[in-house]
C-alpha cells in the first residue's frame, strides 16, 4: 500500500510540474502573438 | 440578537485592528530588510542558515523556478511527514506509545498538513506520539504556514517590480518568515495559553478517579506548543479530537478571545503589509474593509442563526430565551464556557480564514447557522482567509473586478499600474474555476458511489450537507469538519488529499505565473481614467464580484443542503 500512496504523490508532482510548464508555455505564446 | 453579543462583536473587530496594523508594519519591514529586528538580531542568525542551507541569498528565482521550488519543497514535506507516521511505532521519546496509522491515513494526514489544511481523519490523543505530533505535524504547521505567506510576497513583488524577470528567492521568504514572524508569536502565543492553563509537558497519560467512582485516562503532552502555531499559521489540526473545544487545548474565555485573534492577527496584518509595500497604504485599508465588512454580516448572522435556536424545541415547550442562568438559543454541540456569542465569533473567524480548528461542533449548528461556515469557504477563503493565501486570494478576486469594470466602462483594466491583459485574466481564470471544480466534482462523485453515501451518518439533505462541508474545507484548505462523516475510509482519505493538494497548489502555480507576468511589465501612471481602487466604490464592487462568483457557483448545490433542511425544519413549526 505505501507504494501504491507514494506513487499518488508522483503523479501530484507531476500534474504540478506540467501545470508550471502548460502556465509557462501559455505565456511564451501570448508574447509571440503580440 | 441583544447588545451584550453586539459589544463582543464589535470589541473583538476593535481588538484585531489594533494588533493587526502595528505587525503588518512589522511583517513589510522583516520582507523588505528594512526592520530593526532583522537589522540588529537577524542577520547573524538568518546568515547561519543560509550557509548552512547551501542558499543564495542574493540569487533571485524567475517566476517558474520559485514554483519549482515550492513543489518540490512541500511534495518532499508530505514525504517525510508520509514516513515519519508510518514508522511512528519505531521512534523512542514518544510519550504514549501508539502503532503507525494504516498508509491510506498517512497519506492523507500528510498530505493534510502540508497544504495547511490540517484535516483530521484521527484523534491525536489516541494515535499521534508527542514526536509525531512534534516533530511532524507542528513541523508542517510552520513550513506551510510560511509556503503560504512567501507565495502572495511574490505576488506582491510582482505588483512593485517593473520590467522583471524575478519575483524573489523562496528559500530566502521561507527562512525570513519563519524566523521572524511564525516563531516569535508562536512563542508568545504559547507562554498566553500556558498562563491559561493549556498543557505543556511530556509526563505519561494520568489515569485519574472521578467522582462518580470511575478511572478516566486523561491525555497529556506538549498542547502549547503546536496549539499556538495551529492558530497563528491558520492551520487548525487540534493536539486532541476536540480540537479547541477541549479543556486543556482551550480552557477559559480568556484564552478563547486569543485563539480567536490569533487565528486573524496573521491575515489581516498582511493586509497593512500590502499597502505598505506597494507605496500606497490606502491599498491595504481597501482589502481590509471590504474583508472586515464581510466578517462582520457573517458573524452577526451566525449568532442571530444560533439564538434563534430550533423553533421546533419551542412548540414541545422549551424555553430557549436568553436569561441570567441559560444562553438560550442552540446550544447542542456548544461549551457552556463559550456560549452562543464566542462560539458563533469561532465559527465565522475559523472558516473566514482557512484555519480550521472549531471551539463548537459544526453539525450541530442550525441549518442557517451551518450555511454560513459552508459559504465562507466556498467563497474561496477570500474573508481574510489562510496566512497568505487569504490575501492572494482577494487580490486575485480584484483583478477579476477590475476586468469586470473595465468591461463596464471600455477601458484595460489596470489595477496598481499594471494593465491586465489576456495572461493574467487566463490565469484568473484557472484560480477562480479550480477550488469550484474540486468542490461540486468531488461531492457529486462521493455521492454517486457506495463508498461515498456509506459514511454519511444523517441521510437526507444534511447528509448533503456533510458531504459539500468536507469537499468545501478540503479543496479550500480549512480543514474544518462537519462531523457526521465518516471520512477515515479509503475513498474519502483518497479524493480529499486529491481536493486538498490540488486545491492549494493548483491555485499557488498560477499565482505565481501572474506574479512573473505583473513583474515583467511597466508600470504605467495613473490617469484620469484609472479606476481608484482604495475607495468605497472598489470595496463594493470587490465584495460584490467575491459574493457573485460563489453565489452563482453555490447556490444550487446549498439549496439542496442547508437551505431545503431550513425550510423543512420551519414546516414542523
Amino acid at each position: 500500500m505505501d507504494a501504491l500512496y507514494l506513487a499518488c504523490l508522483a503523479f501530484f508532482s507531476t500534474v504540478n510540474v506540467a501545470l508550471i510548464m502548460g502556465c509557462a508555455q501559455l505565456r511564451v505564446k501570448r508574447e509571440e502573438r503580440s | 440578537m441583544n447588545p451584550n453579543q453586539i459589544a463582543q462583536i464589535a470589541f473583538y473587530l476593535v481588538l484585531l485592528l489594533a494588533l493587526a496594523v502595528p505587525l503588518g508594519r512589522y511583517m513589510a519591514g522583516v520582507m523588505e530588510g528594512t526592520s530593526w529586528v532583522v537589522r540588529r538580531f537577524g542577520r547573524a542568525l538568518e546568515d547561519r542558515v543560509f550557509r548552512l542551507a547551501g542558499i543564495h541569498p542574493q540569487a533571485e528565482m524567475s517566476w517558474r523556478h520559485y514554483a519549482v521550488a515550492v513543489v518540490a519543497f512541500n511534495a518532499l514535506g508530505v514525504l517525510a511527514l508520509y514516513l515519519l507516521l508510518r514508522l511512528q511505532g519505531l521512534f523512542a521519546l514518544s510519550g504514549s506509545q501508539f502503532s503507525a496509522p494504516s498508509a491510506a491515513t498517512a497519506f492523507n494526514i500528510a498530505v493534510s498538513f502540508v497544504t495547511n489544511t490540517n484535516w483530521q481523519n484521527y484523534a491525536g490523543e489516541s494515535s499521534m506520539t508527542y514526536l509525531t505530533q512534534m516533530l511532524g505535524l507542528t513541523v508542517q504547521n510552520f513550513l506551510s504556514a510560511a509556503t503560504g505567506i512567501a507565495v502572495v510576497f511574490a505576488l506582491i513583488r510582482g505588483f512593485t517590480r517593473h520590467s522583471a524577470q524575478t519575483i524573489g528567492n523562496f528559500w530566502v521568504d521561507l527562512t525570513r518568515i519563519t524566523l521572524y514572524i511564525l516563531l516569535p508569536l508562536s512563542l508568545i502565543v504559547s507562554v498566553l495559553f500556558m498562563s491559561q492553563g493549556v498543557l505543556q509537558n511530556f509526563s505519561e497519560y494520568r489515569a485519574v478517579s472521578t467522582l462518580q467512582g470511575t478511572t478516566q485516562t486523561l491525555a497529556m503532552g506538549p498542547v502549547a506548543s503546536q496549539e499556538a502555531i495551529k492558530l497563528i499559521g491558520t492551520n487548525g489540526g487540534g493536539f486532541f479530537n476536540a480540537n479547541s473545544a477541549h479543556p486543556y487545548e482551550n480552557p477559559t474565555p480568556l484564552s478563547n478571545l486569543i485563539q480567536t485573534l490569533s487565528i486573524l492577527l496573521i491575515p489581516a496584518g498582511l493586509c497593512f503589509s500590502f499597502g505598505r509595500i506597494v507605496g500606497d497604504r490606502r491599498q491595504g485599508w481597501a482589502l481590509f474593509a471590504a474583508m472586515a465588512l464581510a466578517l462582520s454580516v457573517a458573524t452577526l448572522a451566525e449568532v442571530a442563526a444560533e439564538q434563534a435556536g430550533n423553533p421546533i424545541l419551542t412548540t414541545l415547550g422549551a424555553d430557549q430565551t436568553v436569561q441570567a442562568s441559560q444562553s438560550g438559543g442552540n446550544m447542542e454541540g456548544k461549551e457552556t464556557r463559550f456560549g452562543i456569542t464566542q462560539s458563533g465569533i469561532f465559527t465565522v473567524v475559523t472558516t473566514a480564514a482557512s484555519c480550521g480548528a472549531v471551539n463548537a461542533m459544526h453539525d450541530s449548528l442550525t441549518p442557517l447557522g451551518g450555511l454560513i461556515p459552508l459559504l465562507l469557504m466556498q467563497l474561496g477563503e477570500v474573508i481574510f482567509g489562510g496566512v497568505g493565501s487569504g490575501l492572494y486570494g482577494m487580490l486575485i478576486f480584484a483583478l477579476l473586478a477590475v476586468f469586470i469594470a473595465g468591461l463596464m466602462i471600455g477601458r484595460t483594466p489596470e489595477y496598481l499600474g499594471k494593465k491586465i491583459e489576456v495572461y493574467e485574466m487566463k490565469m484568473v481564470s484557472i484560480i477562480v474555476l479550480l477550488t469550484p471544480f474540486l468542490v461540486l466534482l468531488g461531492t457529486a462523485l462521493a455521492v454517486s458511489v457506495s463508498a461515498g453515501v456509506a459514511a454519511i451518518a444523517n441521510p437526507g439533505p444534511h447528509g448533503l450537507s456533510e458531504v459539500l462541508y468536507a469537499f468545501s474545507s478540503a479543496a479550500n484548505n480549512n480543514g474544518s469538519a462537519f462531523a457526521g462523516l465518516s471520512v477515515n475510509t479509503p475513498w474519502y482519505n483518497l479524493t480529499t488529499a486529491l481536493a486538498m493538494w490540488f486545491g492549494r497548489f493548483g491555485a499557488m502555480i498560477p499565482v505565481l505565473a501572474l506574479a512573473g507576468a505583473l513583474a515583467a511589465k511597466k508600470r504605467m501612471a495613473a490617469s484620469a481614467g484609472t479606476m481608484p481602487t482604495h475607495g468605497p466604490l472598489f470595496v463594493l464592487l470587490l465584495l460584490s464580484t467575491v459574493l457573485l462568483v460563489g453565489a452563482l457557483t453555490y447556490i444550487p448545490v446549498l439549496a439542496l443542503g442547508p437551505i431545503v433542511e431550513h425550510l423543512i425544519m420551519m414546516s414542523y413549526r
